[in-house]
């Protein structure tokens, strides 16, 4: 494919649009404050912009695609149910109280309740996260760039070449307006990218729905049906579904744990409403974000299905995306496209950029280090860090292929932290008895229990997979198993009589049988029964006798392990069920992971925290930030007291 | 009932307990920083927008 010359003038043009608005804007900083904070001096619909385009990037182009491609419309409970309870919360009780309180950073609001270690700790967790996720979303851009534009006459054959110019491109052109504007660049450019991401986003959609093959609304949902994926159209999984989205994952996990750590607790998303220019604009921007946000499913999750409905041998639904764009879209509309696609990728980089920035200036070089600086010496320390930070997000990008999928990782990542920082939050706003020994023994518990879950899971599922991997398929006959969790392998098709669906499958040892259902999705080797195979659909039921290497689907219902091998299967009584060391069903459990760690560290924090009461100054102090969101008395009274025993510290004793 | 269709009934429910708990929210607190009282600056109603739509998508889909 060559991308014609109006298309990469479109491109160019919106490159050259950033650099000058940034640029434009960076007269507006003089101070550390203009750097991180934007002066205090942004209104609600520029927050709310803000918010969703940050939150809503390249990766979740890339990646809730080919959720949606996979489990169906149940992804939108990322950005519906993952959202709108979880920005009310915030809008209303953190928002308020962190802008009140006139911080930087959420750490440090925590160092302000509990005490400098766990601000420290906070710091070095979130720094660690959003430097891993920089280099994860370089990665995405890169290969989205790819799938974009491919191979042109005039860029290099190498894609590693390829890819790395992509990444220094999109390095580039983010490092300069945001190391000259800062957060007011940052927010402002972001205004920009998100009219442009949802222009180019409605546009895939509009020219995807309207496509023959798919055929409207009701065409895609009958096609995808018919496909066989008939719980692709709802938002509720049974709690043993062994997706990443069983309800209960979606409710306890999703709802009440991972998105209000998120939306409460994430410095680049909060570090907005700090910056706005009162209480009000701060609260009203997080809930138009919110309102935006319920629009992202259409633009996003609906690709997806039409990935699906076009292209339903895929195997890597990550691919749908690019491939709609290359199909479907004319000439200068492509560029377009791509610029939204862009947009809503630099916009993610520069909040990611910026907060790690804060973070680490205001939070590990003053509050750590202890070294304040003037107000020009931070301003500067910012403004190098946002440099270093894209150079080594930049550098470590191809690190992110280490992963199986880019948003699987960060998801992980997440549901890591968020457990534990949302306990902290929590119980620092709503529990004046939480104390700082309380917090450090929290985060520890909390962290630490998350990395062992994920870990552990892991391996489980890891020996499953192996089965799978090397299991070699003899024959498949009838048999009455429900899908599950799909699974991609290869195998190697001997001999035998496939079915579609409602499969057993015995493996070529006999000592493993699984009971599920198989899917074809493409011969990767030879195939002497001929290309029918390849036109395997749902309708066909028999694909007769077929030979070869095959990439399939297996979704596997049960593992049992026999060693009488001529009774295999005609006594399923006397197989031995396998069973998975897996603790948690589906195969990624982040949600469940995040609730654990959460009651984890809540259990730890409320105990800890009884049996370490407040007894001095500082202690005193942390309860100023206390559980009395909207109490001005109770706040002041206790402002009074701690200034009182900061002269007089002999007064407060063990008392 | 199915164990989705409580499901559905429970995020419902849950969507209406939000509701209520915002309509608890003091006037004050709801319009502080704002320069006037005007009836679009009351953020309560701005959630009733957001809640009844998300009511929408989960108990069609």
């Amino acid at each position: 494919m060559t991308l014609p010359v109006v298309d990469i003038l479109i491109i160019a043009l919106y490159f050259l649009g950033m650099i000058v608005l940034g640029m434009w804007l960076s007269r507006r900083v003089k101070t550390q404050r203009d750097y991180f904070l934007a002066g205090r001096s942004l209104p609600f619909w520029v927050i709310g912009m803000s918010i969703v385009v940050s939150d809503i990037g390249a990766v979740d182009f890339v990646s809730l695609g080919d959720q949606a491609y996979s489990y169906g419309i149940v992804a939108a409970n990322m950005d519906w149910i993952g959202t709108m309870p979880a920005i009310i919360l915030a809008a209303f009780i953190f928002v308020p109280y962190y802008w009140r309180a006139g911080v930087y950073s959420v750490p440090e609001y925590l160092g302000r309740r509990y005490n400098p270690s766990v601000r420290a700790i906070q710091s070095l967790v979130w720094t660690v996260f959003l430097v891993v996720n920089l280099g994860a979303v370089f990665w995405a851009a890169a290969k989205m760039f790819e799938g974009l534009i491919g191979p042109l006459e005039w860029l290099p054959e190498s894609i590693d070449a390829r890819l790395f110019l992509y990444v220094g491109i999109t390095a580039l052109i983010t490092g300069v307006y945001t190391i000259s504007g800062g957060l007011t660049a940052v927010v402002y450019t972001d205004v920009a990218q998100l009219v442009l991401m949802f222009l180019g986003a409605i546009l895939v959609v509009s020219l995807g729905l309207s496509d023959p093959q798919v055929g409207g609304i009701s065409g895609l949902r009958e096609t995808i049906v018919e496909g066989g994926h008939a719980d692709h159209f709802t938002l509720f999984l049974p709690h043993d579904s062994k997706t990443p989205y069983p309800w209960t994952g979606v409710f306890l996990g999703l709802t009440l744990v991972l998105a209000p750590a998120y939306f409460i607790g994430n410095q680049a998303i909060v570090q907005r409403t700090l910056g706005a220019r009162d209480e009000w604009n701060a609260k009203a921007g997080a809930l138009f974000g919110g309102l935006l946000k319920f629009c992202i499913p259409f633009l996003v999750i609906v690709p997806g299905l039409i990935a699906l409905a076009k292209y339903p041998d895929l195997g890597d639904g990550e691919k749908g995306y690019a491939m709609l764009v290359k199909e479907l879209l004319p000439t200068g509309i492509r560029g377009l496209v791509i610029a939204g696609f862009l947009a809503a990728l630099m916009s993610s980089l520069d909040s990611i950029v910026t907060s790690a920035a804060t973070i680490i200036t205001r939070d590990l070089w003053v509050g750590l280090m202890r070294r304040p600086g003037n107000d020009r010496g931070l301003l500067r320390i910012g403004r190098w860090l946002t440099f270093a930070l894209l150079i080594f997000g930049a550098a470590t990008a191809r690190l992110s292929e280490m992963f199986e999928g880019i948003y699987a990782a960060i998801q992980s990542m997440l549901s890591i932290i968020q457990g534990p920082t949302l306990a902290l939050l929590l119980g620092g706003m709503f529990w004046r008895r939480a104390t700082s020994k309380g917090a450090v023994a929290s985060l520890l518990v909390g962290i630490t229990l998350a990395i062992s879950l994920h870990v552990y899971q892991k391996a489980a599922v890891n020996e499953v997979e192996e089965r799978l991997g090397s299991a070699s398929i003899t024959a498949l006959y009838r048999d009455e198993g429900e899908t599950s969790i799909g699974e991609v392998a290869l195998c190697r098709v001997q001999s035998g009589h496939l079915r579609y669906r409602d499969a057993v499958l015995v493996t070529r040892d006999r000592e493993d049988v699984a009971f599920g259902t198989i899917d074809l999705l493409r011969p990767v080797g030879r195939a002497p029964a001929g290309d029918e195979a390849l036109s395997l659909g749902p309708n066909l039921s028999d694909t007769g006798d077929v030979e070869g290497i095959f990439a399939v689907r297996v979704k596997v219902d049960e593992w049992r392990v026999s060693r009488k091998e001529d009774q295999v299967l005609r006594t399923t009584d006397r197989v031995v069920p396998f069973e998975s060391a897996a603790p948690f069903n589906a195969a990624e459990p982040f949600f469940a992971i995040a609730a654990v760690a959460f009651a984890a560290s809540l259990l730890t924090l409320i105990v800890v925290s009884l049996l370490t009461a407040p007894r001095n100054v500082d202690e005193l102090r942390g309860l100023v930030y206390r559980s009395t969101f909207h109490d001005d008395e109770a706040q002041a009274a206790l402002a009074d007291r701690a200034e009182q025993l900061e002269q007089d510290p002999e007064e407060g004793g063990d008392s | 009932m199915t164990e989705l269709g409580w499901a559905r009934a429970l995020f419902l429910a849950f969507f209406l307990l939000i509701l209520l708990g915002v309509f608890r929210l003091p006037a004050d607190y709801v319009f502080r920083g704002a320069p006037d009282r005007a009836r679009w600056r009351d953020l309560r109603l701005w959630v009733v927008v957001l809640v009844v739509v998300h009511a929408f998508v989960y108990s069609t889909l």
